[in-house]
């Protein structure tokens, strides 16, 4: 078994508590978010027979108002960036974030993860820009928290991620 | 030692005969001279410059300098290099400190600062925490033991009430990884905690990050203990790792050493583990021994060391219960006795058996009804219970002169002015009691136990009258027989003590005789003398006939003249000029020496 911390990040409103809220066991209330900045939720995963625990971070969003407690990010192996797909803006504030998180434990593994996809209507963010970001190396996910969609995979495509090349990505 | 070049394909002697070509000079041998500085001139000069190289220790030690760190560095890991250095450089420190002190305390400074701030503060935490519980139970039951325990054991209060109060239980305890806050191990007392405890470990390093951001805290400082109600977290902190121990109740300094020196256990044995983290917590299995040792938890109990001093003071106790039961049990016995003494010479009471069986007390005999309650007895003795005492009397009658008198009394009803005695068998009365009582205590008296004869003192009522009748004179002036205004008074006077004596002779049933005796002086003839003196008794005998007696029988008689013996003299004749009563009761056992 082995044992990882994660952090979810992104910019408030970007469903990042209700995308992992039914994948997840909280011993804590959403309460925390908002006084303490962060609620620590776990998940279990198998990867190819192998059992890993992710401790995650769910850290309060990002925005004008509240920054990052980047201390909070400290010992991460990996993070999950969380972007609206409805909102453009919230894939800056993830960029915002990214930087941040490279600046403070290094070159990790993150999964970027777009949300809403049930909302195909709104959806603002134009296959070009992921297309780019893909094209720089990033893995970009489409999820929706609603159906459950890609969710889990994403969970997967960075616990694999953290796992094979392990000691590269540490800080 | 570096006379010779080695070179590297191990031929030796080169050197040498390089050096004694150079010496002789001999034309063949600069023939080959010359030919091989052509072949190997410039290896030759190499080989110059390189032996004068070795040679400088300058040189060496620029060389050496130049590779040192890398070479360091290359074997930072290895523990034969620290062994090497360790003691050089303790050494050194010690050189140093010898030499100046001052530097290296200005280099510690930074450090031990706050590490004695830290210690002092926790000290102090610890015995407010303890000395706030104890000022609480100041004036309790559990003071009072801790003095006695205090005073049994030698130990200080303060000691005691420490060990005392602080009562804890370390419930759970948590190895986590200081940066990432992952749950590397946990113990707990039975499966406390155990599903959700990598939530806790991680929630606790963030609240711990929580804090110092908020409060803006410097690095090195760290959340050392959260306490909830009964409930409080001690977190140590090592450099890659913190020890926190959940412990419920105050958290004793004892604690706080344990998971301390836990913390430094463990870095020393997982250091490099600690540092390259896989994020596999079974290579930290084997520091759970460690942690478990921080599992303790002191309960209260009580001390059993058995001391001398124990023992002492149950003698003396013992001792002193004794000295009093033998105290009180002499006062008991006392009072008892006393209180015996004290029945037996009360009259009235005969105490015949006295005893005493499994503290309570007997006592049986007799006793006048009319003495005294020995109950009022005891309340004047002290020391006794009358409830202990279970009393058996018999009545009877005493013979003590006092009690006799007492029941005479009771019984005769002496009437006021008369009093009794009680002497060998003879019951006195003393006073003038009237002729009935007299009576009736001559038949009642012999029936009192103790008497065996009844005696009178002093006059009865009866006999006063009869001896004032016989004096009673009435007296007439010469050759007169009626009786003038003085003597009638006088005859009057008579008269009532006659209905006195009337009455007291009807209520006893008998009668009484009365003379009325007429006198005259011896002047004058004899005949005419015997009719005065029938005619002044006539006189005297018509006033107390109208009295009208009952029992009272009277006549009247003239004596005559009275003999010449009585009449001589001129108070004679007057004495003699009168009327006197003569009187007799008719009673054969009225027998009293008044006339």
């Amino acid at each position: 078994m082995i044992q990882k911390k994660i952090c979810l990040l992104g910019g408030s409103g970007v469903g990042k508590t209700s995308l992992v809220s039914q994948f997840v066991h909280s011993i804590f209330s959403d309460r925390y978010l908002t006084t303490v900045g962060v609620k620590i939720d776990k998940k279990s995963i198998d990867l190819d027979a192998e059992q890993l625990d992710l401790v995650i971070w769910d850290i309060y969003g990002h925005d004008d108002f509240q920054k990052l407690r980047v201390s909070y990010l400290r010992g991460a192996s990996g993070y999950l960036l969380v972007a609206d797909g409805t909102r453009a803006a919230t894939l800056e504030t993830a960029l915002e974030v990214h930087h941040l998180a490279y600046e403070a434990i290094g070159d990790v593994p993150f999964v970027l993860v777009l949300n809403k996809a049930d909302l195909r209507d709104d959806w603002q963010i134009p296959q070009a820009a992921i297309d780019d970001l893909v094209g720089r190396g990033w893995r970009v996910m489409v999820t929706s928290a609603k159906t459950g969609e890609m969710v889990e995979a994403a969970f997967e495509s960075l616990g694999r991620s953290m796992l094979t090349p392990a000691r590269k990505n540490e800080p | 030692m570096a006379e010779t070049i080695v070179p590297r394909n191990g031929e030796p002697e080169h050197g040498s005969l390089l050096q004694s070509a150079s010496d002789r000079h001999t034309p063949a041998d600069d023939n080959f001279a010359h030919l091989r500085s052509i072949i190997v001139g410039p290896e030759q000069r190499e080989l110059l410059t390189l032996r004068a190289h070795l040679l400088d220790p300058t040189v060496q030690t620029r060389d050496v300098s130049r590779v040192l760190p890398d070479a360091l560095q290359l074997r930072s890991r290895d523990p034969q290099l620290m062994r090497a250095l360790a003691p050089s450089i303790e050494d050194a420190i010690t050189a140093s400190v010898a030499r100046d002190p001052q530097p290296l305390a200005d280099a510690l400074f930074p450090v031990i600062g706050p590490a004695i701030r830290k210690a002092v503060a926790h000290t102090f935490d610890a015995m407010i925490e303890s000395l706030n519980q104890a000022v609480d139970r100041t004036v309790s039951w559990r003071a009072m033991r801790w003095r006695l325990v205090a005073w049994r054991t030698g130990r200080s209060y303060a000691e005691v009430v420490l060990a005392d109060t602080v009562e804890y239980r370390v419930e759970q305890v948590f190895l986590v990884q200081r940066e990432s806050g992952l749950l590397l191990q946990h113990v707990a007392l039975g499966r406390r905690g155990e599903r959700d405890a990598d939530q806790v470990s991680a929630m606790l390093t963030a609240i711990a990050d929580f804090a110092r951001d908020s409060f803006q805290i410097g690095q090195s400082d760290t959340l050392e203990s959260l306490r909830i109600g009964d409930l409080a977290v001690s977190i140590a902190q090592g450099p890659h790792a913190i020890v926190a121990a959940v412990v419920r109740g105050s958290i004793p300094l004892s604690v706080r050493s344990a998971i301390e020196n836990a913390a430094e256990s463990i870095h020393r044995q997982f250091g490099a583990a600690l540092q390259s983290l896989d994020g596999d917590p079974a290579v930290f299995a084997p520091a759970r021994p460690i942690l478990e040792a921080c599992l303790v938890s002191q309960q209260r109990q009580p001390q059993r060391r058995p001391s001398y001093r124990w023992w002492a003071v149950a003698g003396v106790v013992l001792l002193a219960f004794l000295g009093v039961w033998l105290y009180r049990e002499a006062q008991t016995r006392q009072a008892w006795n006393a209180y015996l003494d004290q029945l037996r010479r009360e009259p009235g009471i005969v105490v015949v058996a006295a005893d005493r069986r499994g503290g309570r007390f007997f006592v049986s005999g007799l006793r006048d009804p009319l003495s005294r309650d020995p109950g009022q007895l005891l309340t004047a003795s002290a020391g006794l219970f009358p409830a202990a005492i279970e009393s058996r009397w018999e009545p009877y009658q005493a013979l003590h002169p006092d009690f006799v008198v007492a029941r005479a009394t009771l019984l005769l009803r002496p009437p006021a002015g008369v009093s009794l005695r009680f002497d060998d068998g003879v019951l006195t009365a003393t006073g003038t009691p009237s002729e009935q009582w007299v009576t009736d205590t001559e038949r009642i008296a012999p029936a009192i136990a103790g008497v065996r004869r009844v005696a009178f003192v002093g006059n009865t009522r009866e006999s006063l009258l009869l001896a004032k009748l016989g004096a009673a004179v009435v007296s007439f002036a010469k050759g007169q027989s009626t009786i003038d205004e003085i003597e009638q008074q006088h005859l009057a006077a008579v008269v009532l003590e006659l209905q006195e004596l009337d009455r007291l002779l009807v209520s006893s049933g008998r009668r009484a005789r009365l003379d009325i005796l007429g006198d005259a002086d011896s002047d004058g003839t004899e005949g005419l003398n015997a009719q005065l003196s029938l005619a002044r008794a006539n006189q005297v005998f018509a006033v107390i006939r109208d009295a009208a007696l009952q029992r009272i029988e009277s006549s009247a008689r003239g004596l005559g003249q009275s003999p010449p013996a009585a009449g001589a003299t001129p108070a004679g004749h007057v004495r003699n000029r009168r009327v006197s009563f003569e009187i007799r009761v008719m009673e054969d056992r009225m027998v009293r020496g008044s006339r």
